[in-house]
């Protein structure tokens, strides 16, 4: 079996993360790891090189947002591919992110597995 | 005086009335005779205005007081006074006191008193005359006052009924700005609570295996919070501030694209849709997407009334709104269980529904907030176990 498909976690709700990690790790395909702070979640990208970042945007200390243009900035992570995980966001700030950050993917909580898994499974197709 | 003032006596004897025309030879009056009652009064059908009429009391066939009482009832306008020995006082007397006599002149009379009584007598004749018309002319300018009075108190009542619906719905508007804005609020707080239940749920549901019953508690566990998230999108729709783009539009075109939408739930429900449209409408400018909302909330509503089937009448025709302005009516009448008397005037109310739970209450408060941002209005009216029909009009370009 091919190696599975290693996916860092970057959500300040600790327990939602544990349930997407319990949810993912059911499919023998995905590996979760989590961070719970966007500094965390920096490091953890530069150490694992994770083939996928689930990204929330609404954390205290740094916002997804900056996290998401550091990744940029490093070479080393720059290519990761990122989904934005977010509580409030609407379609038109969606929008406006898109000029700023350039185009990411967006997902709406609460969300179920089975779209959760069918939009990572788009998002690295892509990548492809 | 401009107006000739005519004098008529009347004295079966010609001396006398030959006195009475030399008594006023060098006085501005046109002085006129008759030598009976009934000559008297052909002398007043044939003459202009008498103003002034002197009868003798005592002569053949119709006497002065019956003569006087005839001008009375045909020309009451015009002073008279009679002539009369004091034998005949009584009658006269009776007469004065019925009021169909001015003065009684008494024989033999003294020619200046005769000139000063007939000058008296024509003042009191214009006086009258001024006075009548003083108070015709007043009683005109008060039913002028009158019915001006009555118009502005309708303007009143007018203005002050757009006033209050004015201020209704700048109430209601700022109530859904502020529920917009609390949602907004909240919705990080209680879409992460949900997010979690959520994908808690699913991992039980893959993990209990075949345990019948705990996949119905996740089951249901994830119902639940998905329904929570509908109402808080519901209300996040409340402080979404698009601008909205308005176009040019066939309005029978977005009802029939609503209409396919809701087409499959239609014939599931057994509902029957009957399309009646007037031919050749007028446009109208409006937000297709909104509009379409608005349809669609209507259609939903109507499906949710009519569980055992009914049929769905769409009516599109042109009419005109209170102002009198151009404007497309379209009607959605359904033959459902109608809305209770009591619940109507609340049903446009943000939370206010009849339905079961799940449903945020806020489709009609939504729809009815994108009418008035077209300019429209929308009213209800319903019978109970005949049906409901929501009334939209829209301004016409």
């Amino acid at each position: 079996m091919a190696e599975p498909v290693q996916i860092l976690m970057i959500d300040d709700e600790e327990p939602f993360s544990f349930f997407v990690k319990l949810n993912l790790e059911t499919d023998p395909r995905f590996k979760v790891t989590t961070a719970l702070r966007g500094d965390d979640g920096l490091k953890l990208a530069k150490s694992i090189k994770p083939d996928l970042i689930l990204l929330d945007i609404m954390m205290p200390g740094m916002f997804g947002t900056e996290v998401a243009e550091k990744l940029l900035e490093d070479p080393r992570t720059k290519d990761i591919p990122i989904i934005f995980l977010t509580a409030a966001l609407k379609k038109d700030e969606a929008d406006e992110m898109d000029g700023r950050i350039g185009r990411r993917e967006f997902i709406a909580k609460p969300i179920t597995k089975e779209e959760l898994v069918i939009r990572i499974e788009a998002t690295l197709e892509l990548k492809k | 005086m401009e107006e000739t003032v005519r004098i008529l006596f009347v004295d079966d004897e010609p001396s006398v009335l030959n006195i009475m025309e030399r008594l006023f030879l060098f006085e501005d009056y046109e002085i006129l005779t008759a030598t009976s009652g009934e000559e008297g009064l052909r002398k007043f059908e044939g003459s202009p205005t008498i103003h002034i009429v002197i009868s003798d009391y005592r002569m053949p066939e119709m006497n002065g007081v019956e003569f006087l009482e005839e001008v009375y009832k045909k020309w009451p306008d015009t002073v008279r006074m009679i002539i009369s020995g004091y034998a005949d006082l009584d009658a006269v007397v009776q007469a004065i006191n019925r009021g169909h006599i001015y003065k009684f002149i008494s024989k033999p009379w003294n020619n200046t008193e005769m000139k000063v009584t007939i000058a008296t007598a024509l003042e009191r004749y214009f006086l009258r005359k001024r006075n009548r018309e003083l108070t015709e002319s007043l009683l005109h300018k008060n039913e002028e006052l009158r019915q001006f009075n009555e118009r502005l108190e309708q303007l009143v009542t007018d203005r002050t009924t757009a006033l209050m619906q004015t201020q209704e719905q700048l109430v209601q508007s700022e109530k859904l700005a502020a529920i917009g804005i609390l949602a907004a609020g909240i919705a990080h707080e209680i879409k992460n609570p949900l997010a979690i239940i959520t994908m808690g749920t699913e991992y039980m549901k893959s993990v209990v295996g075949d345990n019948a019953m705990l996949q119905e508690v996740a089951d249901r566990l994830k119902q639940a919070a998905l329904r929570a998230d509908t109402i808080v999108k519901g209300l996040l729709s409340y402080s979404r501030q698009n601008p909205l783009s308005f176009k040019e539009t066939d309005i029978t075109t977005l009802i029939d694209e609503t209409l396919t939408f809701t087409e499959h739930e239609l014939q599931r429900k057994n509902i029957e849709v009957i399309r009646k449209y007037a031919d050749s409408l007028p446009r109208v400018r409006v937000d297709a997407n909104q509009i379409k909302q608005v349809f669609v909330n209507l259609l939903m509503n109507g499906i949710d009334a009519m569980p055992a089937g009914g049929s769905f009448t769409i009516r599109v025709e042109c009419s005109e709104n209170g102002a009198g302005k151009k404007v497309v009516q379209i009607v959605y009448a359904d033959t459902g269980f109608g809305i209770l008397a009591e619940r109507i005037g609340k049903i446009f109310d943000p939370f206010f529904t009849t339905k079961d739970i799940g449903n945020t209450g806020l489709g009609l408060s939504v729809s009815k907030g994108i009418i008035d941002k077209h300019g429209g209005t929308i009213n209800v009216e319903s019978r109970i176990e005949e049906g409901t029909s929501f009334f939209i009009r829209l301004p016409v370009v």
